[in-house]
């Protein structure tokens, strides 16, 4: 079975600085994939050029078989296939939630109207938020904005969906029910690729971790072995810093504070 | 005195109109132009092309630099000796107006769209929006709150500016204005009434500028 996604030899550079370094990935349909790493390390990059909002330099990368590095290329074709929710949801805020999510069907697809409002109100419905169709995003809370801006992109119908630190913005009380929707979309089958810093959220949804730092891929394990025994220095030192909170003796002693 | 003074207003009443209504054709077609060119240059300012952004860049001094009266002049005297092509004095106005007025609504289109947030570029393309569909749905409608106040004082700074159009031999308010005092020597009167005319034309702009700028930042 050939992959959906496959990054080969990709290189890409922000000037003189090389941010990713010889990737190769690969990810079938179905599947959902992790990317862990420090800030910098490239991951986010990683996902926006897979819908061409950064460009790469060398290297290929197919989505269904399709070279997407070619001059040829068209990148509407390609982002109407690849769904992309952003750290700051960035919905339209002189739309209402439903023109917001009817845009791209309507306007870019070309869909008929009364079929693109009854999968934007199932959608909506099932994020639990039909009740704000007629809504603005500033009089939503950041999670529902969040929960709107994952449903603006499954109304494309895409193959996968991006997440791009999804819930790094959020306050704490608000993180569950955006993850809740991602895990959702994990048990339906959806394919995904979520760079994210919930550690847990990464265990309980995974099929496979992808450690990356300074641009380049590390390890690629499943979540249980990852974890447990990380293979690299690198990505021991990673699970240490985020396991410093829970093992946090239970009453702080005077020099912690 | 103060019959008379009425009198010769109401007398002078429809040639005052005749020369209202030249001012009002010229800056308004340049207003109107102005914006056309205006949102062009910003759109095209914030497209991210380096070429591009240096011929803008290059507009931008050349009708800041230069007063409006010379580009008037040069317009109306250097195109018939230069390209052989001779302008009528009122759509030689209506040019120079409007592509000075566009490079000012143009550098306040282009800081309304700059000053969207980035995102909202990127989540317009991530739902394959073209980048007609993008600016016409997502960034201008967005960057119109922000950029109608100042636009706005363009407007008004181009009705006045207007009236240099007499100089290439337009005959507008001012101008008939003149040619009453000429015959009358009723000069107060006759700049009284071109005073309330400008005033009335243009504080009602500044009114609707302020209004606007309120409403909108508190929404």
């Amino acid at each position: 079975m050939s992959a959906l996604i496959e990054f080969k030899g990709f290189n890409k550079f922000f000037g003189e600085q090389q941010v990713l370094k010889d990737v190769d990935l690969s990810v079938q349909t179905g599947e959902v994939v992790v990317i862990l790493g420090p800030s910098g390390c490239g991951k986010s990059t990683l996902l926006r050029c897979l819908n061409g909002l950064e460009s790469a330099h060398s290297g290929s990368l197919k989505l269904d078989g399709r070279e997407l590095l070619d001059t040829s290329t068209d990148w509407r074709q390609v982002r109407q296939q690849v769904g992309m929710v952003f750290q700051s949801y960035h919905l339209f805020g002189h739309m209402t939630v439903l023109d917001n999510l009817l845009l791209g069907p309507l306007k870019v697809q070309k869909r008929q109207r009364g079929e693109a409002v009854a999968q934007a109100e199932a959608l909506l419905a099932r994020v639990g938020l039909l009740d704000k169709r007629d809504a603005y995003p500033r009089q939503l809370s950041g999670g529902q904005q969040q929960r709107i801006a994952i449903v603006r992109s499954l109304c494309m119908n895409p193959r996968v969906m991006l997440f791009d630190e999804v819930t790094a913005a959020l306050d704490p009380e608000m993180v569950k029910e955006v993850l809740q929707v991602i895990q959702g979309l994990a048990r339906d089958g959806m394919t995904l690729l979520i760079v994210t810093h919930e550690m847990a959220f990464a265990r309980a949804v995974a099929d496979r971790i992808v450690f990356m730092d300074a641009g380049r891929i590390l390890e690629q394990r499943t979540p249980e072995s990852f974890f447990t025994n990380p293979q690299t220095a690198r990505a021991q030192q990673f699970l240490e810093k985020f396991s410093y909170v829970e093992s946090l003796p239970e009453r702080p002693q005077k020099e912690l504070i | 005195m103060a019959s008379s003074g009425l009198e010769l207003l109401l007398v002078s009443l429809p040639q005052l109109g005749k020369g209202a209504a030249q001012t009002l054709a010229i800056s308004g077609l340049g207003i109107l132009f102005a914006t056309l060119g205006g949102v062009l240059y910003g759109v095209l300012a914030t497209l991210g092309k380096r070429s591009v952004n240096l011929a803008l860049r290059i507009y931008l001094e050349l009708f800041r630099a230069i007063p409006v009266l010379v580009w008037l002049y040069l317009l109306f005297f250097g195109l018939p000796i230069f390209l052989g092509l001779s302008l009528p004095s009122f759509w030689c106005a209506v040019l120079v107006l409007a592509l000075w007025g566009a490079s000012e609504v143009g550098e306040v289109v282009r800081g309304a769209l700059q000053s969207l947030p980035r995102g909202q570029r990127e989540a317009g393309l991530s739902i394959g929006l073209s980048g007609w569909q993008l600016y016409g749905y997502v960034l201008l409608p967005q960057a119109l709150k922000r950029m109608t106040p100042p636009t706005i004082n363009v407007y008004t700074r181009i009705i006045k500016t207007s009236s240099l159009a007499v100089l290439i031999g337009v005959v507008d308010v001012i101008k008939v204005g003149q040619q009453i005092i000429e015959r009358t020597y009723e000069s107060v009167l006759i700049y009284g009434a071109l005073f309330l005319f400008f005033f009335f034309i243009c504080y009602p702009l500044s009114v609707a500028s302020r209004a606007l700028e309120r409403r909108w930042t508190h929404a």
